[in-house]
């Protein structure tokens, strides 16, 4: 088993956690200052990965982490995130401004007086909690709030030049979505899904992912590309293509990139891979497991490794065998269903690091745990 | 798997089955299996429960889950310990179904995506904690419910043995969706009016300061 080691303070750490359902990426920005991507929790467990993993190696998230990403509201990236919100006390929430719509904020109030329902509004309004208790609602005395929306090519953090690493090293992240017209447009999708009088409650579809937030992080001469569940659907408001032809967006191409939507083809953009990123660049992705076939695919994985021989994921999807139940129960299943299949939804943590600066030559180190693996591997299974 | 293995495994099973929970029996009635029971029953049923704090009709008919869920709880739980108590035949439809319908297996399930005929959803076996996927004939879904399946809604899926009255046997799988009713206007209304509180106290502008 490998140890579980904190980075130097004048190492980038890039670690990507995963089950089959779920997904959050931590990254240390050097001096021990921290940023959480979304959230997710291990399989049967209570706290949030990112959490556990930060006191593992002896940092405290309260004061450690500096910023805390809501890509998007959906189920998969947003458990246990009313957790990460309520103890990193000294952590920026950013998000896209659409959560803050008066119809989302009403539904999740709604949602909340319906206790049993497991809802990502639910969580949302753990974190609009966390927020005000805490007091990062209401401006500090230089005049700073404790939250901030992301949109598209908008520096939303930065730090002077800082002795612990170097007098030249920049670090700055930027977002790189999601435009205004996605955001006007999911201001209408959240009213759209407001109920009416009368209107059985009913639960939330999953909506688009334009309006998710695209991350560029620069730190001295190392780029990385943190692409959420972005998807390339030609649309003229959002996407891939608006973000690689923007003008605006940081210049550089990254050495390192959490590959969009757990490397769908909806996720695909060629034109992202040759513009954006240095050839063959450390890929690191997390599956999604709740379809009928499972992200990514076998066609994905192929292509993703076209791309880049240095393609990790952060589990597998695995078959187990079949559940042992009673004859009856399994007669009645066959009956009644066309499949069915279960599910071990392993768990593992892709971990990435690199000194800062770094030559351009030298790599990224990379350490692996749980059950992630290489890409190719699922090819071979 | 091994046959003699199941065989015991049916057996430990067969031990320990459970009843239905009473919500979703009331959901399996039909109108004539709720009919009105005798006054011996409601005079006995009123000595276990605040008669004045549920609906007119509770007392003699279930309050309608869809309509009362809180109540149907309720009325559930005292239904159960009535029908261990109660020194007189309890109406047919309650009888058969808390007497005679036996748990299988419970799982509940949540929607993935729908197609034309099936849906696929994620299913939690509540006996073990465990997840697995599976795709459902559409016809599965009683009509009344079809409306709901969509991707995130959630269901029950309850496979057990049900005893008729004269014995004969038969295998059953019980589909119900989750209905919720509707939020009030006043639910509504009050929320909408939380949320501007709220966003009166927030500094829009200053969230979209950059670093």
């Amino acid at each position: 088993m490998l140890e579980m080691t904190p980075p130097e303070a004048d190492e980038l750490e890039v670690s990507l956690f995963g089950p089959g359902f779920g997904e959050c990426v931590l990254v240390h920005l050097g001096s021990d200052e921290w940023m959480i991507i979304d959230s997710c929790l291990h399989k049967g467990e209570k706290h949030p990965a990112p959490l556990d993993y930060l006191k593992k190696i002896g940092v405290q998230p309260s004061s450690a982490v500096k910023l805390i990403i809501a890509t998007h509201w959906h189920d998969d990236h947003v458990k246990g995130l009313g957790e990460v919100v309520r103890e990193c006390v000294s952590a920026r929430f950013w998000c896209s401004q659409a959560l803050f719509a008066r119809e989302f904020i009403a539904l999740t109030d709604l949602w909340k007086k319906q206790a049993s329902q497991d809802s990502p509004l639910n969580e949302f309004s753990l974190v609009m909690e966390a927020l005000g208790r805490s007091g990062r609602m209401q401006k500090d005395p230089l005049g700073k709030v404790g939250f901030g929306f992301a949109s598209a090519n908008k520096c939303i953090w930065k730090r002077p030049i800082n002795s612990h690493i170097s007098e030249t090293v920049r670090r700055e992240i930027h977002s790189l979505s999601p435009r205004e017209a996605a955001v006007k447009s999911a201001f209408e999708t959240v009213a759209a899904m407001f109920p009416t009088r009368g209107v059985l409650r009913q639960p939330i579809p999953s909506r688009p992912n334009q309006s998710s937030v695209v991350l560029w992080v620069t730190i001295g001469n190392i780029s990385i590309l943190l692409g959420a569940d972005m998807e390339e659907e030609n649309n003229p408001y959002g996407g891939w293509k608006v973000i690689v032809n923007s003008t605006e967006r940081p210049d550089g191409r990254a050495t390192l990139i959490k590959v969009p939507h757990h490397g769908s083809s909806t996720g695909e953009y060629a034109p992202m891979w040759a513009k954006m990123l240095t050839p063959s660049p450390l890929a690191m992705l997390t599956p999604f497991t709740r379809l009928k076939i499972p992200l990514p695919t076998h066609d994905d994985i192929e292509r993703i490794i076209r791309r880049t021989d240095k393609a990790f994921i952060s589990a597998t999807v695995r078959n187990r065998g079949q559940q042992r139940r009673n004859p009856e129960v399994r007669r009645t299943m066959r009956e009644v269903l066309k499949w069915s299949r279960p599910i071990d939804e392993g768990f593992g943590q892709i971990c990435a690091r690199k000194k800062i600066p770094s030559s351009v030559d030298s790599g990224w180190q990379v350490q692996l745990f749980g059950d992630a693996c290489r890409l190719d591997a699922l090819l071979r299974n | 798997m091994n046959e003699n293995v199941e065989s015991l495994e049916d057996q430990s099973q067969a031990d320990s089955l459970e009843l239905l929970s009473l919500p979703t029996l009331l959901k399996e009635l039909t109108p004539s299996e709720q009919t009105t029971p005798s006054r011996q029953w409601r005079v006995h049923l009123s000595k276990r429960v605040n008669v004045d704090a549920m609906p007119p009709s509770s007392t003699a008919n279930p309050p309608h889950p869809e309509l009362y869920p809180h109540l149907s709880e309720q009325w559930g739980r005292v239904l159960k310990r009535t029908a261990r108590t109660a020194p007189f035949p309890l109406p047919l439809g309650f009888r058969l179904y808390l007497d005679r319908f036996q748990v299988l297996q419970k799982f509940e399930g949540v929607v993935q995506s729908v197609t034309e005929n099936s849906f696929v959803a994620r299913l939690t076996d509540k006996t073990h904690d465990e997840h697995e996927e599976a795709e459902f004939h559409l016809e599965e879904v009683s009509p009344g419910d079809r409306n709901l399946v969509m991707p995130g809604a959630e269901f029950y899926w309850v496979i057990g043995r049900e005893v008729k009255p004269y014995g004969q046997i038969s295998r059953s799988s019980i589909l119900r969706f989750k209905r919720i009713p509707a939020w009030s206007n006043e639910e509504v209304e009050q929320a909408k009016a939380e949320a501007e509180t709220f966003l009166s106290f927030v500094d829009l502008d200053a969230g979209n300061d950059p670093s």
